[in-house]
């Protein structure tokens, strides 16, 4: 049986980390509906923007280069979205084991891999393995800014439009997190570029719906029955095109990032909340034990004095 | 001559936009940015930096779709006149319905 001061020392320092345990869960609790506000504010922005793509789809049969399909794939895009910090449980790690399936099934069709990534934990991963990054974005991965998401898709429409001749790209996949609810979080792959603009009044991808998801809006589904009206473009389609597409896929980004926040937050609160109960099963084990250790040392010392009592008598 | 002409021109004018102004014709306007809603609510005119030059809107305007560049978009509500600096973005028009989509927005105060 370990000594009594072994077990106390490790009773006080279980202590000191269910005390960090529980602020972390406190953190990331505040720090979720904070998450969701943002994911809130971000709701018109993205639904006005959606109508837009859908009227523009729905009236003029116009080629973009950012919907262009025919284009053949050489080389691919991986968008990895991960936090910036640990204490998050599986969170991290569920998210690069998909990324590390998709960017081997990309290689399987002899795709050339680019890597971008946002989030500190995800970066060290690759980084470790000597695995190139194209380019990285860290901090604020549990509240992102719409400059970090402008960042992101302006790099990452601009390796699209350069196309694979020129050391660009052909395709986006993004990997990220999918907002079930607060229990359930689970990895998803996108694919951003080239937009499949859909025009039969339909969602293009469901966007704004996973948003309002995270902000538990009910969004009345108006748009899907409404019927879009002829719209006059000014100066041209192509031009309104150019102006609102970039705009589209940055706001699918900032979706993302926001989404994937709310992901970690939940994640980390739902693990901080495990080890708090581990701490506090831990404790009363080893609470029990140095009990049981301290009247064991007192068992022990009286037995030696009434034995040295009876010694002294029978002599 | 001329001169009570033009004033005659003028006046019909007016009263042309006093109609259109009027408070019988208003237009429900949502202004958004990345960062949320900026401002919602009915107006009588919009007046955006579109692509091509300034865009002005005014009640049973066709619906139409533009790019618009920096600038300041300035809307008039009943009386007063908000005033909005953007950087860019583009703005929507259908059966009185406006929406502008700002990549960056401030309200002038």
């Amino acid at each position: 049986m370990p000594s009594q001061l072994v077990l106390r020392k490790r009773i006080s320092s279980t202590q000191s980390l269910q005390k960090i345990f529980k602020a972390q869960e406190l953190i990331s609790a505040s720090r979720i509906s904070k998450a969701r506000f943002y994911a809130q504010n971000a709701m018109p922005y993205a639904d006005a923007i959606t109508k837009a793509v859908r009227a523009v789809a729905n009236h003029a049969k116009v080629e973009h280069i950012l919907t262009n399909n025919n284009r053949k794939a050489l080389a691919t895009a991986v968008l990895v979205i991960a936090s910036d910090r640990g204490m998050s449980g599986s969170y991290t790690s569920s998210i690069i084991k998909q990324a590390n399936i998709q960017i081997a099934k990309l290689k399987q069709q002899s795709k050339k891999i680019q890597l971008y990534i946002c989030g500190q934990r995800a970066v060290s991963y690759y980084k470790f393995r000597n695995i190139t990054i194209d380019q990285f974005w860290t901090g604020h991965s549990d509240a992102p800014t719409a400059e970090r998401s402008q960042e992101v898709s302006d790099a990452l429409v601009q390796k699209f439009l350069a196309t694979s001749k020129n050391s660009g790209v052909d395709e986006v996949i993004i990997v990220c997190s999918e907002f079930i609810n607060m229990v359930i979080q689970r990895p998803r792959v996108i694919r951003m570029l080239p937009l499949m603009v859909v025009d039969n009044g339909s969602d293009p991808d469901e966007l704004g719906e996973s948003l309002a998801k995270v902000a538990k809006i009910t969004t009345t589904a108006s748009t899907n029955t409404e019927s879009v009206p002829l719209y006059e473009f000014e100066p041209s389609a192509e031009a309104v095109l150019d102006a609102i597409l970039p705009r589209y896929v940055q706001s699918r980004i900032q979706e993302c990032l926001l989404e994937s926040a709310v992901c970690e937050t939940a994640s980390r609160q739902r693990s901080m909340h495990t080890a708090n109960d581990n701490a506090n099963d831990l404790l009363e084990d080893l609470i029990r034990r140095a009990n049981q250790a301290r009247q064991a040392a007192i068992t022990n010392e009286l037995s030696e004095i009434v034995a040295g009592a009876a010694a002294l008598q029978n002599g | 001559m001329v001169d009570s002409k033009d004033i005659k021109l003028t006046n019909s004018n007016q009263n042309n936009n006093d109609k259109v102004l009027s408070d019988n014709h208003t237009m429900s306007f949502d202004f958004v940015s990345p960062k949320g809603r900026l401002i919602k609510g009915q107006c009588k005119q919009v007046i955006a930096p579109s692509v091509d030059g300034e865009i002005g809107i005014l009640y049973d305007h066709e619906p139409v779709l533009t790019g618009m560049k920096a600038g300041q978009v300035r809307i008039t509500k009943k009386e007063d006149v908000v005033k909005v600096n953007i950087t860019g973005g583009f703005l929507s028009v259908d059966s009185n319905e406006i929406t502008i989509v700002a990549d960056w927005a401030e309200i002038v105060k």
